[in-house]
């Protein structure tokens, strides 16, 4: 292990890895900044919501008085325009509510319009809603009423927690894996096309050594990197955000049940999944840089593979293959949310099983492998 | 410039790298053409499909008959109508058949016009015109007129030929029994991408799947080390070319112009590729193909096939324009091959992530992000989804060429004060 | 044994960059490896140290299989400057090979004064120049006092303080017991270093000790140099005037001391006697006649 901390040094110290940092925490605060200047935008969206679900029921409206005209006696009829004309009124009264104090209020509005829809649509009247759609509303809305949590908006807060699941969503899709590819990259392909792995082959090492530092000081680089966006989230959210809660909602499905997960919870796991894929993403790059011996194929050979592998195994819809899927996490807020006979933990060991593979023909691979 | 443009193609094009993507290129071109070549619908399909349909019912009207032998009374009758009513569709059936066997294309239309159109009037007279259960009166209006369009210009129609198999944007509910809306939805959406291994239907086929995000990406690599390579700016081979009679911007430019030139010249390949296996396995396909542009508040017009794949092309060409200017942007400044490709793939990454946030803003359509779903954009289908028309194809190009310029401009900057700052 | 290589064969391709190359080293010294470029003196020495894999033959270094990556305690190759890292400074180098060949890290100290390049140790390698990345490489592979020393042009790019320097290092070490191969374009230098020289021509190697040449170069400061020439010429024997007017002749052409009694006898004295022996450059002219004409 007297080659790890001078592999770690060798990007510790390098430009790359100072600019790797300020862009990070330069990409945090700015996502900040933006969430703060649109937060007088977040009403002008939800009364822009509210008029066009207006809208829609005035369309409504004009359908149902026109079959009406051509037959009055329509009970059907009749009784969908009466349940339109009282979400009309209901949608007045929440364009009225936005912007005010009483959030309460307001979600048991928004319910209780949700509850009318619904009725509505069972009454075969049109909406573009789903129920799917209006059910998870419902519970989301019902779940914060109880548990005395304000809403936030989902793009735009500002409020600690919720600021955080934005830059970890943003980690977790392809976030991570380009900052790890940017970082770790080229660890190995580069010291062949600088030959500087000559100096490494002609030092009384064995040459193992090389890939196991490489591969553990990639994975402490990796823990680096996400500890200081994490840190730096924490304290630009801290000073210039807003409290809120950890505890906030979100709406997952386990078994076709809602349920609901918090949002500490979903950034645990969503950091945990990444952090696994992150692993066999190291493990193929060290792989692919001893084959090819240079960064460009590398990068390349590496990114498809994670593409081909995910849509390969997108089409496969046969629930217990999840186990064996390796590609699963890369988009992985439908593993966590989504849990429909399925688990979110399910591909973890097929990944580490995997990377402990690719490991291993790495190590085998660079007792023979040459500079040409 | 002409012989510097030469150069670099030679060192691109003998590279092995470039050589071995070429190859992963066709071969995904052609296993593509297998995949829709077997997806196809053939008349012989339908044909059979046909003739097993007449005959269950002809055996279910032939048990019905032998029932009828022993019945009396009202049983009698009902059996008889039921039989009669089974015989008028059988016959209509053999009808159907017979206009495959000939394929009268025109005729098979005219029946799925005559069929669909009273629908329109009806959903006017009640005011259903903006409606979301399938089929809509978009859906329909839209069925009916491109059938019209198919009829009038003789054009070969994509099979199988029936209502049950189109959808648009506006159809977001559907009731089918014992299937959730989202099931049946994505159940329609998936009969009605119909498949054709003919070359200018294959071409728009494999185009939808390369003029995204993707495709840019696989374009970014051929071309990655195009000026980090000669390690620009720092001890390279870009010295033999420095140490020439040549300008320092002229090297920067023709190796742009090169990657250009080269792309445009993979994409017509594609394009005389597509004619062959086209040609030689299936046929031509239709040029006049109608291809349907959504416009504001549920109307919509149709563009010919042809022109379509042409307007997706030039859109493409904008989009990889723009792709190697942040290419080339990212060279000069870290002038390292992986850098230069991940920064290029992040600034790619999020600000197509990011810019679907701000869909609704006055600016959104000045976004060059928005664009990279080339097929969507030439539709409108993105304008629809987003609900914004400002995202039209106009807008994209002036968007995708204005930026691209702009960040250009920022090389050339930044290329003449590095030049600057080394020989100070 | 200190260096034995057998019937070391090499394959690009088609083409044989060596072709069967032996080599037996048995005492320490130093050996020069000279031959024109593309010749294989970079692929040989890469093939001893295993960074390249050969076709046929076998390499033993102090009596260990090549492959063995712990003789690297014992031997040390000296390679071009690219295998340095930008980003880290010389002293990071010298104590990463201090830490893997574990010696303690007062020999960098050591190890940097003997080389000269105390001032820009800590320096970062990216903002080094030529020599001293040159300077950097040395120190590198001294630091672990090997018993066989391998070096690629480690005279490239000195200036020469530098070169007179690196030469003092060389014999120093040589005194000390150490086995040096060098292979350098610079035969001036190699002159300076040693006698031995293993001459590399389309990848076979040809050895040859220079002292085993008797041939030597006589130049004769004369007190008439027209009649000498004229009783040289009586003799038949080439022979050519410089621009000192020193007559030089070799001596496998005619035997010196009867050519010296003949001047005598016709009382031309001789006022002074320069032997020069047959320097590598003379050899490689010899010996690569072909190259150098077309």
């Amino acid at each position: 292990m007297k080659l790890l901390p001078f592999e770690l040094k060798k990007i510790l110290f390098s430009k790359k890895f100072l600019y790797l940092t300020i862009g990070i925490i330069v990409a945090v605060a700015l996502l900040l900044v933006r969430n703060i200047i649109f937060q007088s935008y977040i009403q002008e969206e939800e009364r822009q919501e509210v008029d066009d679900l207006l809208d829609i029921s005035y369309e409504n409206s004009e359908m149902h008085q026109a079959i009406m005209k051509d037959n009055p006696d329509d009970e059907d009829e009749k009784e969908k325009l009466l349940i339109n004309s009282s979400l009309v009124n209901m949608l007045y009264d929440l364009r009225s509510m936005i912007g005010g104090e009483n959030w309460e209020n307001r979600l048991a509005l928004k319910n209780e319009y949700l509850n009318r829809v619904i009725e509505y649509k069972e009454a075969e009247g049109e909406h573009p809603l789903t129920f799917r759609e209006i059910n998870h509303q419902l519970a989301l809305n019902q779940k914060l009423i109880d548990e005395n949590i304000p809403p936030e908006n989902e793009t735009y807060s500002i409020a600690l927690p919720n600021f955080m699941k934005q830059i970890v969503d943003l980690f977790i899709y392809f976030g991570a894996i380009i900052i790890v590819l940017l970082l770790i990259g080229e660890i190995m392909s580069s010291e062949f096309e600088n030959r500087s792995v000559n100096l490494l082959f002609t030092q009384p090492l064995k040459r193992t050594h090389i890939i196991t530092s490489k591969f553990f000081g990639s994975i402490i680089l990796y823990m680096l990197t996400t500890a200081i966006m994490l840190a730096s989230v924490f304290l630009i959210g801290t000073i210039f955000g807003e409290k809120g809660t950890f505890d906030y909602p979100l709406i997952m499905e386990r078994n076709h049940e809602i349920q609901f997960m918090s949002i500490s919870e979903y950034i645990i796991l969503g950091i945990t999944v990444i952090s696994v894929t992150i692993l066999l993403i190291i493990s193929l790059c060290l792989l692919y840089s001893l084959l090819f011996k240079n960064t460009l194929p590398t990068l390349f050979a590496v990114l498809a593979t994670l593409l081909a592998g995910y849509a390969l195994t997108a089409f496969i819809t046969w629930n217990p293959l999840a186990w064996f899927n390796p590609f699963q996490y890369l988009l992985p807020e439908e593993i966590i949310l989504f849990q429909n006979d399925s688990v979110w933990w399910q591909g973890i060991f097929i990944i580490l099983a995997l990377t402990i593979l690719f490991y291993f023909i790495a190590r085998q691979k660079v007792k023979t492998s040459k500079v040409d | 410039m002409l012989k510097l443009i030469v150069f670099e193609m030679k060192k691109i094009v003998n590279s092995s790298f470039f050589r071995i993507l070429m190859i992963v290129f066709l071969l995904f071109f052609l296993a593509y053409y297998v995949y829709v070549y077997i997806n196809t619908e053939r008349v012989e399909d339908e044909i059979r499909n046909l003739e097993t349909m007449i005959q269950t019912f002809e055996q279910f009207i032939q048990e019905k008959e032998i029932a009828l032998e022993s019945a009396e009374g009202a049983e009698a009758a009902n059996i008889q109508s039921e039989i009669d009513f089974q015989r008028e569709w059988v016959a209509k059936d053999k009808a159907t058949l017979e206009l495959y066997e000939q394929k009268d294309w025109k005729a098979i239309l005219q029946q799925e016009i005559d069929q669909q159109e009273p629908q329109i009037g009806q959903m006017r007279y009640f005011n259903q015109t903006h409606t979301y259960t399938w089929p809509t009166l978009f859906t329909v209006e839209t069925y009916v007129e491109m059938s019209k369009w198919m009829r009038d210009k003789e054009v070969t129609p994509l099979l199988p030929i029936n209502s049950m198999s189109w959808i648009t944007l506006y159809d977001q509910d559907m009731n089918v029994q014992g299937m959730s809306e989202e099931e049946a939805l994505k159940d329609l959406a998936e009969r009605s991408d119909k498949y054709s291994s003919t070359s200018i239907h294959y071409l728009h086929q494999f185009f939808g799947l390369l003029f995204s995000i993707f495709g840019a990406v696989f374009f970014l690599f051929l071309f990655g080390d195009v000026v980090t390579k000669e390690g620009f700016g720092r001890n390279g081979s870009i010295h033999l070319l420095r140490t020439q009679p040549v300008h320092r911007d002229t090297i920067l430019a023709s190796k742009f112009l090169t990657v250009i030139l080269l792309s445009t010249i993979i994409l017509l390949g594609t394009v005389v590729l597509s004619m062959l296996t086209g040609v030689i396995f299936d046929g031509f396909g239709d040029w006049e193909y109608p291809v349907l542009i959504y416009g504001e508040d549920r109307t919509f017009t149709l563009i010919n096939l042809g022109t379509f794949l042409i307007k997706a092309v030039g859109m493409f060409m904008m989009i990889l324009l723009f792709c190697y200017s942040i290419l080339f942007l990212f060279s000069v400044i870290t002038r390292r091959v992986l850098a230069a490709i991940g920064l290029t793939l992040a600034v790619l990454l999020i600000g197509t992530r990011w810019s679907g946030e701000f869909v609704t803003s006055s600016i959104a359509h000045f976004i060059p992000f928005h664009y990279f779903q080339v097929l969507d954009v030439v539709t409108n289908e993105m304008a629809v989804t987003m609900d914004n028309y400002n995202f039209s194809y106009t807008n994209g190009m002036v968007s995708l060429g204005i930026t691209s310029l702009i960040v250009l401009i920022v090389t050339y900057g930044i290329s003449v004060l590095q030049y600057r700052n080394s020989n100070s | 044994m200190i260096i034995n290589v057998e019937g070391l064969k090499k394959r690009y391709k088609k083409q044989m960059v060596l072709k069967g190359i032996d080599m037996k080293v048995d005492s320490p010294q130093i050996i020069a490896l000279v031959g024109p470029n593309g010749s294989g003196k970079t692929t040989l020495l890469n093939c001893m140290t295993n960074l390249l894999s050969f076709n046929e033959g076998q390499v033993e270094l102090l009596e260990k299989k090549h492959t063995d990556s712990s003789l690297f305690h014992e031997v040390s190759y000296l390679q071009d400057n690219r295998i340095l890292y930008g980003s880290l400074t010389g002293y990071d180098h010298l104590k990463f090979i201090c830490s893997v060949q574990k010696l303690p890290t007062s020999k960098i100290k050591e190890v940097a004064e003997r080389v000269g390049m105390e001032s820009y140790l800590k320096k970062r390698v990216r903002n080094y120049s030529l020599g001293m990345k040159q300077h950097l490489l040395l120190a590198m592979v001294i630091i672990n006092e090997p018993r066989l020393l391998l070096m690629d042009e480690p005279l490239n790019g000195l200036d020469p303080t530098s070169a007179i320097n690196m030469r003092r290092i060389l014999l120093e070490l040589h005194d000390e017991g150490t086995t040096i191969m060098v292979s350098s374009h610079n035969l001036d230098e190699i002159d300076r270093l040693t006698n031995t020289i293993y001459f590399m021509k389309d990848g076979a190697l040809l050895k040859e000790s220079l002292e085993d040449f008797s041939t030597k170069k006589y130049l004769l400061t004369v007190s008439e140099v027209e009649r000498a020439k004229v009783i040289l010429e009586e003799q038949e024997v080439p022979f050519t005037v410089n621009k000192d007017y020193q007559i030089g002749f070799e001596d496998t052409v005619v035997d010196v001391q009867t050519f010296i009694d003949r001047l005598n006898e016709n009382d031309i004295s001789i006022q002074d006697i320069e032997i020069q022996k047959i320097g590598a450059e003379k050899r490689y002219r010899e010996l690569f006649e072909q190259e150098l004409s077309s």
